[in-house]
């Protein structure tokens, strides 16, 4: 880079005597000329001629050889340079620079891609998550979490402190550490040097090397003129101890006069900061893991879900049934739930049940549980429920269907007919039911009997009417007729199903209008001819025959009463359960 | 406007009133065990004197009792001190003089001043004028403070501060 600069030629060294002189140099031409042998005539003609040239020369040498001065002219020659055209300079210090930046960019990007891959690998791993906890426990960032545990030590605060007044020099912190009045703690820490050098009577150059607050460790370097003071977190490697020694040299070498003549103005140790501030420097953990995908992790939380599903879904299905089943058999009467919980890893219910209600099983299948999973013991009992008298009583009284029981209170009602038998069985039981207080009867003919009693009425209000003196159905006879089959059809029906014998008879009647004897004939000839004619349409059993009712002696008193009279109604028997079986 | 960073130790007998001197003027960190533990306390006091700020680094140094001598090996690199003594206790001006003498052999020619503290204790006070004046005569420079009532802290500080500018500079002209 010479040739651009244009530095003039280095002229040959001077007397190693002249330097110390340069700071006098009004008083420097005496001596020299006493240090120099007589001068003979040419000398002394040189002298003559060239002595103020040479003195010129003299003085261009000592100007060469003071930096100060030097320095001045290179800046201005740069200056002037840089302005008229920086592509020379430039283009002079890129084969130094070049490299020199690019290193430093391949390293901030290194560590770029280092801490994003860190983040990236603990953001799904256990550990990840541990700091996560650690973080929202602690108030702390995430980010701070994870530098403190990756961080393998770092550099936070630097100070550099004159020995012997204890000023500080110079301090750096990085950024994210907040220091306190480090004049103060710089003064403090040559004092406790002091303090433990007199405390423990050791050599006066041995010194506190080390001290450890908490997470915090302080190492102290001694130069002949300074301390150099690192406060580091974390556990730093034993090369960090001697790089603070090579700095220190460094800056003790680099400040040698100043440090001399330190007077309290720490303004000229800003040129030793590059070197303080390369100590801020951060190590992190090893990289053992790193590029290792997650994949360990993928394929724990896969299993704990796949385990989760398999046993925690079907599991969790089942103890909603449970629930469920527990519920209706709470709500079931007859049944008392008196245990229920989990044991042995199977359901258990305990309770009473009445033999009357509903089968625990059989509910138990209804929610879909196998006795595997649910163990029933149930102890019997008698429930004493208005439900469970009743169903009780019916059973042990077994009345027919034409006895309807009922509860009135602790009062068992028997109501209806049956045969006698029946009612004095029930009369002696029907006290001893358990639930039971007493009991009463209502005993009824079977044609009062409910829904049997219209029935009859609807078949007895009939009429088949005859013309005068016939005894032949006409077509709106013949209507009749068939409308009082269905009546006794559908009586018929009903007696059946209580088991009780039904009877009709056809009874014909005539009006008091002429002769007795054929009236006498013509009731028995109508009564027939309902009869024949409904035959067909009625079980035989049912119709015993045809009957006549007796003359209606009284005057009829009019012409429609007298067209009733002529007629065929159907009378209906119903023999009494209760009543003495006939003697054939 | 140049910054400027100063030692300064604080000497002197055991209840002299040095710490409430340093209590209500300075910018402080350290908690008053220090003395006890360490021998000294560091605090700060700026004072500024046209363009240029000083830090005095203030040593305030454990008293110096009958049993116990204060630490003077911190006085080392001190560009001055101050030697307080207490105006109603004669034996303090006593001990003031003993180690004003001790401290001059230690940073020899260096400024510092005598401070007659607890001078609002007027009814009490024992420490004659006339003796001060036979100091004064002898060349040195006291200064009467009251640490309760702030009387003559600021001056003290500023008159010690200016001292050790004028020493700075006729240092910075000699080299």
């Amino acid at each position: 880079m010479t040739p651009d600069v244009g530095v003039p030629p280095k002229p040959a060294p001077p007397a190693p005597a002249a330097a110390p002189e340069a700071t006098s140099p009004a008083a420097e031409p005496p001596s020299r000329r006493a240090a120099e042998p007589p001068p003979d005539g040419l000398t002394r003609l040189r002298a003559i001629i060239l002595g103020r040239e040479r003195d010129a020369i003299r003085r261009l040498e000592q100007r060469m050889e003071d930096p100060a001065a030097l320095a001045q002219a290179v800046e201005r020659a740069l200056t002037t340079s840089v302005r008229r055209d920086p592509r020379p300079l430039a283009d002079a210090l890129f084969p130094v620079m070049g490299p020199a930046i690019r290193r430093a960019i391949s390293q901030a990007l290194a560590g770029l891609l280092q801490s994003v891959n860190s983040a990236l690998e603990q953001s799904f791993s256990l550990q990840g998550l541990a700091w996560r906890w650690e973080a929202l426990r602690t108030g702390s960032s995430y980010g701070e979490v994870v530098l403190r545990h990756t961080l393998l030590y770092r550099v936070e605060q630097v100070f550099l402190v004159h020995r012997e007044s204890g000023l500080l020099l110079a301090h750096l912190t990085t950024p994210t550490v907040d220091a306190q009045a480090p004049d103060m703690v710089a003064g403090m820490l040559t004092a406790i040097q002091d303090f433990a050098r007199d405390s423990f009577q050791v050599a006066q150059e041995e010194m506190l090397e080390t001290m450890q607050v908490g997470e915090l460790t302080v190492w102290v370097e001694q130069g002949s003129r300074t301390l150099l003071a690192a406060v580091i977190r974390g556990h730093a490697p034993v090369e960090l101890r001697v790089e603070l020694q090579r700095t220190l040299e460094g800056i003790e070498l680099e400040h040698a006069p100043e440090l001399t003549r330190f007077n309290g103005d720490a303004s000229v140790f800003n040129r030793s900061r590059p070197r303080l501030e390369a100590l801020l420097l951060m190590e992190t953990r090893g990289q053992a893991g790193a590029g290792k995908t997650p994949w360990r992790t993928w394929i724990l939380l896969t299993v704990a879900l796949a385990l989760l599903l398999y046993f925690g879904i079907p599991a969790m299905i089942r103890q909603h049934r449970w629930e469920q089943y527990l519920t209706r058999l709470r709500g079931e009467p007859g049944l008392v739930v008196v245990h229920a919980a989990r044991e042995n890893g199977r359901y258990v219910v305990r309770g009473l049940r009445d033999p009357l209600a509903g089968d625990p099983a059989a509910i138990l299948q209804q929610h879909r549980l196998t006795d595997e999973e649910v163990q029933g013991q149930w102890q019997p009992y008698v429930a004493l429920l208005p439900g469970f008298v009743l169903r009780r009583a019916e059973r042990a009284l077994a009345p027919p269907p034409t006895i309807t029981l009922s509860l009135s209170g602790d009062t068992l009602v028997a109501a209806g007919a049956a045969p006698l038998a029946w009612f004095s069985r029930a009369g002696g039981m029907a006290p001893a039911l358990s639930g039971v207080g007493s009991y009463v009867e209502h005993r009824m003919a079977p044609r009062e009997l409910p829904g049997l009693a219209q029935l009859v009425a609807a078949v007895e209000a009939r009429r088949v009417l005859f013309a005068s003196g016939s005894a032949s159905l006409d077509s709106a006879a013949i209507q009749e007729a068939e409308a009082l089959a269905g009546e006794i059809s559908r009586l018929d029906s009903a007696a059946t199903l209580l088991r009780l014998q039904l009877g009709v008879v056809f009874a014909g009647s005539a009006d008091d209008v002429g002769n007795e004897d054929i009236n006498e004939r013509l009731r028995q000839l109508r009564g027939e001819a309902v009869r024949e004619r409904l035959l067909p349409r009625l079980p035989p059993t049912l119709l015993s025959g045809a009957a006549t009712l007796p003359p209606d002696t009284t005057a009829a008193p009019d012409q429609a009463a007298r067209a009733l009279r002529r007629s065929v109604r159907a009378l209906v028997s119903l023999p009494d359960p209760a009543a003495p079986e006939p003697v054939p | 406007m140049s910054t400027l960073q100063k030692k300064i130790c604080m000497l002197g007998a055991v209840g002299v009133g040095k710490t409430s001197l340093v209590r209500r003027f300075v910018e402080s960190i350290f908690s008053e065990r220090y003395q006890a533990t360490v021998g000294v306390k560091i605090d700060r006091k700026t004072v500024t004197l046209g363009a240029t700020t000083i830090n005095l680094m203030l040593w305030d140094l454990q008293g110096e009792a009958e049993h116990q001598a204060s630490r003077l090996e911190y006085l080392r690199g001190s560009a001055g001190y101050l030697v307080v003594a207490d105006a109603t206790r004669a034996d303090t001006l006593a001990a003031a003089e003993r180690l004003a003498a001790r401290a001059e052999e230690l940073v020899p020619g260096a400024p510092w001043l005598l401070v007659i503290n607890k001078v609002d204790l007027e009814a009490e006070a024992v420490i004659a004028p006339a003796q001060l004046a036979e100091l004064q005569h002898r060349g040195w420079s006291v200064q009467r403070t009251s640490a309760r009532t702030g009387q003559g802290v600021e001056e003290t500080f500023g008159e010690l501060a200016r001292r050790l500018l004028e020493g700075h500079v006729s240092l910075m002209e000699e080299a």
